[in-house]
């Protein structure tokens, strides 16, 4: 009954944006109905407009999504959304500040719902001296290892060598995980979700929230289906400013089924998914990718396949 | 009945008014009488035993007489028989112990009606079962007593494979041929585990095909997938979390059974020491039933205070760190028995399952094999100081629950940024205490901290600290002796139900420090029995701003009395263990009484 609710950690220390980040999930989430269970109820601020229904510890919005405070605790907020699973199609849990969201993770798994990710937000402006707070620093460093996905946040409020050294420990401290930057958590919910295998929730590109400045959104096609080798050769062209793709594939060697491809950083699977069906066999992938990095890695990538690329 | 008290009615006529009129002057606390409206006099006299204070001035008195539910007289016989009046009733103690009833001063109440509900399979000291033939006619008791029906939960708790003569866990298939039609739940002593019979595994839909989720266990029948019994965390965790509740009105219908397990420890204001709203909803209906004969002092939870106390300020707008200015009236005064003391601001978790924050590593792993391991705050400091600066701020009672000595170092980061200082007299109770360092003692007088600790650790937990943080660290839990020394007032408590509502073995480990293996924990930290009572009377009336009617024998203070068969302060050491209460009394009215052997 729950093996189909995906499940996503937000972690991050006090200040790093996690709030405001479901925040934008609430009122993005262009109808992904999104139950989000959060520490403190008071601090989420949903537009009055959009709120259905505000019961106590629940608040319901028009749109399908609801908001859960965990004031009673893990199980009893999991419980009343276990309850109704069939009305929701993805579960976010906020840790707390000085939470582990390793541990959060294995709470939701106890439930038999599947991890899609953890993402752990980084005050850039911060980061450095809260690791080395005498209470919470070995906390904050542990957040940083735990991670699926870091979001240095807040990069507004530091200078561009600041931010470039900030780069280098970040790594440093999470070696292999794939790092992404904004500011405001202002991050598409592309990149948020959808590192569950299981399932992959698919979006035109058009109704991308938008983020102007620091993302950029590419849409690849390819009319003929691609050879094995010819996918990991792209997976592999996808330079450092690609933050995440996803997909299917129409692969030569599997004509009845379409292959499902996803990558965050360097890191990629593609694994086989329903049958065409009447649908177009076509290979069609979503790239996002940093502004700055200008089209140069998708154009690359590409261009060794034979692909086509729309700027979205 | 009871009666190793002799009761004898004296009817004399003719000098009630004389002698009512006769007994108005104040004399010292605890020796003494109060002023008497004209006409009345004692309605009943205890003599004739072994009568504790709890006064450091006067210990002892050689009668007691009580009135309108309050403390009429304490002194010499000839004294207090001056307040006897023809309708008098003079008990004789016959040797018998008499003192203040216990307060407990930090446990959960909440726990009890669910307690109540529940068989006790613990292993010694805490319940009888010590085999695994002891289950069956321990759940079948229990079963008649509850009146359960066919298909009804049978639950127990203290379930632990350490308490049984055979060292192995419980199956399924001992359980079985007795309850093949209840669901059983034998929950462990860790609360993280759990033996289920055949009939539960069906009611969970555990069977051959379940996996075992990452990170839980299925213990299963050797050479089959069938669960045998056992399962542990995350295969136990969401089936406990998802039991049936039971209803408002059944719960209602424990409270009496549930004050019991107080009354009949001798303890008659219970501690309620981490409310949420819909408990203090439930307590409130209690007491306005009429539900209640024992006091119960109620500390919310700090992140739910604004709305509980809502109904104070209906209009208030805050955010959820701020507080309106009603927010003092909804503290300090009981209504129907239950009071609102103060705000309860939890830091840290436990020491045994190694979720407190110390600031030196333990010497073991953590609970998820960590190594370097010191545990993490509940909070970011910065929640923590400004949360506790808005209730300082409003003057309101701060209970803070600490057990690693880097949570009691946030407590006093936040106490000093509030401006907080001993002559404020706010009596800020840091709860459990448990891991100082030594340095911490004179913040806490600097500050007017008081500890409440839970000196039972050393006999439950006493190796594992020793374990966990080396003999040296383990020597100072629960400091009693030095924080005296140090002139701060201490309580002492049970956490109940962590460990069992019982105030005796509370001061014998205050005074022993001995573990269950026989080591002393920390012997320089023993303490002497009479401030071990105190601990259990009148610092803990104090803690919760009641020492003008609680916790000692003084004319004018509340008839909150118990009765034991022996005294504490004189029986060979471990005989403190087995002394029973004969009688506990609430403002005078019996509320406990021994049956006859
Ligand atoms: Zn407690």
């Amino acid at each position: 009954m729950t093996g189909h609710l995906p499940f996503t950690v937000i972690g991050g220390y006090l200040g790093a944006g996690k709030t405001t980040l479901l925040n934008q999930i609430l009122t993005q989430a262009a109808g992904r109905r999104m139950a989000v269970l959060v520490n403190d109820f008071g601090s989420v601020n949903i537009d009055a407009s959009l709120i259905r229904d505000h019961d106590g510890d629940t608040i319901a919005l028009t749109d399908g999504c609801l908001c859960c405070s965990l004031v009673n605790g893990f199980a009893a907020a999991i419980a009343s959304i276990l309850a109704r699973a069939g009305d929701f199609d993805h579960v976010i849990i906020e840790a707390s500040g000085v939470a582990d969201p390793a541990k959060i993770a294995q709470y939701g798994q106890m439930y038999e719902l599947p991890l899609d990710g953890i993402l752990v937000l980084v005050d850039a402006e911060q980061i450095r001296t809260q690791a080395t707070d005498g209470y919470v620093g070995d906390t904050v460093l542990r957040q940083l290892a735990q991670a699926d996905l870091l979001i240095v946040n807040k990069t507004d409020l530091v200078t561009t060598s600041d931010l470039s050294e900030l780069r280098g420990w970040v790594s440093g401290q999470a070696p292999g995980t794939p790092v992404i930057e904004a500011r405001h958590s202002d991050v598409p919910l592309e990149v948020l979700f959808g590192y569950a295998h299981e399932r992959v929730a698919f979006r035109p590109a058009a109704a991308f929230p938008p983020h102007p400045e620091a993302f950029r959104t590419w849409t690849l096609e390819w009319e003929r289906p691609l050879s094995l080798e010819e996918v990991e050769r792209l997976a592999s062209g996808f330079g450092e400013g690609v933050y995440r793709v996803k997909g299917f594939v129409a692969l030569e060697s599997d004509p009845d089924r379409r292959q499902v491809y996803q990558q965050v950083g360097a890191r990629w699977t593609l694994e086989p998914g329903e049958s065409w069906g009447t649908s177009d066999r076509r290979t069609k992938l979503i790239v996002i990718g940093r502004a700055e990095a200008g089209p140069d890695p998708v154009d690359a990538a590409a261009a060794m396949t034979g692909g086509q690329h729309d700027l979205a | 009945m009871t009666d190793a008290i002799d009761r004898r009615r004296f009817i004399k006529t003719g000098v009630t008014t004389a002698l009512g009129a006769a007994v108005t002057s104040q004399l010292p606390a605890c020796s003494g009488t109060v002023t008497l409206p004209s006409g009345t006099g004692a309605e009943r006299v205890y003599h004739g035993g072994n009568i504790v204070t709890m006064d450091d001035g006067h210990r002892h008195v050689e009668a007691v007489a009580i009135a309108g539910g309050k403390i009429l007289a304490a002194g010499s016989l000839d004294e207090v028989m001056q307040t006897r009046t023809g309708a008098t009733e003079v008990i004789d103690l016959r040797g018998k112990t008499l003192m203040p009833s216990f307060i407990d001063s930090h446990g959960h109440f909440m726990n009890a009606p669910q307690i109540v509900r529940w068989a006790n399979v613990s292993g010694p000291p805490v319940g009888p079962v010590t085999r695994i033939a002891d289950f069956v006619p321990i759940l079948q008791a229990h079963v008649k007593q509850q009146g359960l029906k066919r298909g009804d939960w049978i639950i127990g708790y203290g379930y632990d494979r350490s308490n049984l003569a055979e060292g192995r866990e419980l199956l399924a298939s001992e359980l079985d041929p007795a309850f093949p039609d209840n669901p059983v739940m034998l929950i462990h002593s860790s609360n993280h585990g759990a033996v289920l019979n055949s009939a539960a595994f069906a009611k969970v839909g555990y069977s051959e095909q379940t996996k075992t989720p990452p990170g839980g266990v299925i213990n299963r029948v050797p050479g089959t997938q069938k669960p045998a019994g056992f399962i542990m965390e995350t295969a136990f965790l969401p089936i406990f979390a998802n039991m049936p509740q039971p209803s408002e009105t059944e719960l209602l219908d424990t409270l009496d059974a549930a004050q019991q397990i107080y009354a009949r420890a001798g303890v008659t204001t219970c501690s309620e020491g981490a409310t949420h709203a819909k408990d203090l909803k439930f307590l409130r209906k209690g007491a306005d039933e009429g539900r209640l004969y024992l006091d119960i002092v109620s500390l919310p939870l700090i992140l739910e205070v604004p709305a509980l106390i809502r109904e104070y300020a209906p209009d208030f707008k805050g955010g959820p760190m701020d507080l309106p200015d009603e927010a003092p009236k909804a503290f300090g005064s009981y209504r129907n028995r239950l009071k609102l003391q103060g705000v309860k601001a939890p830091t840290d978790g436990s020491p045994q399952g190694k979720t407190a924050f110390w600031t030196q590593p333990l010497l073991t792993p953590g609970p998820g094999g960590e190594t370097n391991w010191r545990g993490q705050p509940l909070f970011p400091p910065e929640v923590v100081n400004k949360a506790l600066k808005a209730v300082f701020d409003k003057g309101i009672q701060v209970f803070t629950h600490a057990n690693g000595d880097a949570a009691i170092d946030m407590i006093i980061d936040a106490a000093r940024l509030a401006g907080v200082r001993a002559d404020q007299d706010r009596r800020t109770v840091i709860i459990h205490s448990q891991c100082m360092r030594p340095d911490q003692l004179p913040k806490y007088a600097e500050l007017g901290f008081s500890p409440s600790f839970f000196t039972m650790h050393t006999f439950f937990w006493g190796e594992e600290h020793t374990a966990n943080l080396g003999p040296e660290r383990a020597a100072f839990i629960s400091p009693m002796k030095s924080a005296i020394a140090q002139g701060l007032v201490c309580s002492n408590h049970t956490d109940f139900s962590v460990c069992p509502m019982d105030p005796m073995r509370v001061m014998w480990s205050a005074v022993t420090r001995r573990s269950r293996a026989g080591t002393v924990i920390g012997p320089d930290e023993r303490i002497d029995r009479w401030e071990s009572l105190k601990a259990l009377t009148i610092n803990a009336a104090w803690q919760i701003r009641e020492e003008d009617r609680k916790g000692t024998l003084t004319p004018g203070k509340l008839a909150d009395l118990v009765i034991l068969d022996s005294d504490p302060l004189t029986v060979e050491t471990d005989k403190i263990l087995d002394i029973q209460v004969v009688e506990t009394l609430k403002e005078g009215k019996s509320v406990y009484r021994r049956t006859a052997a």
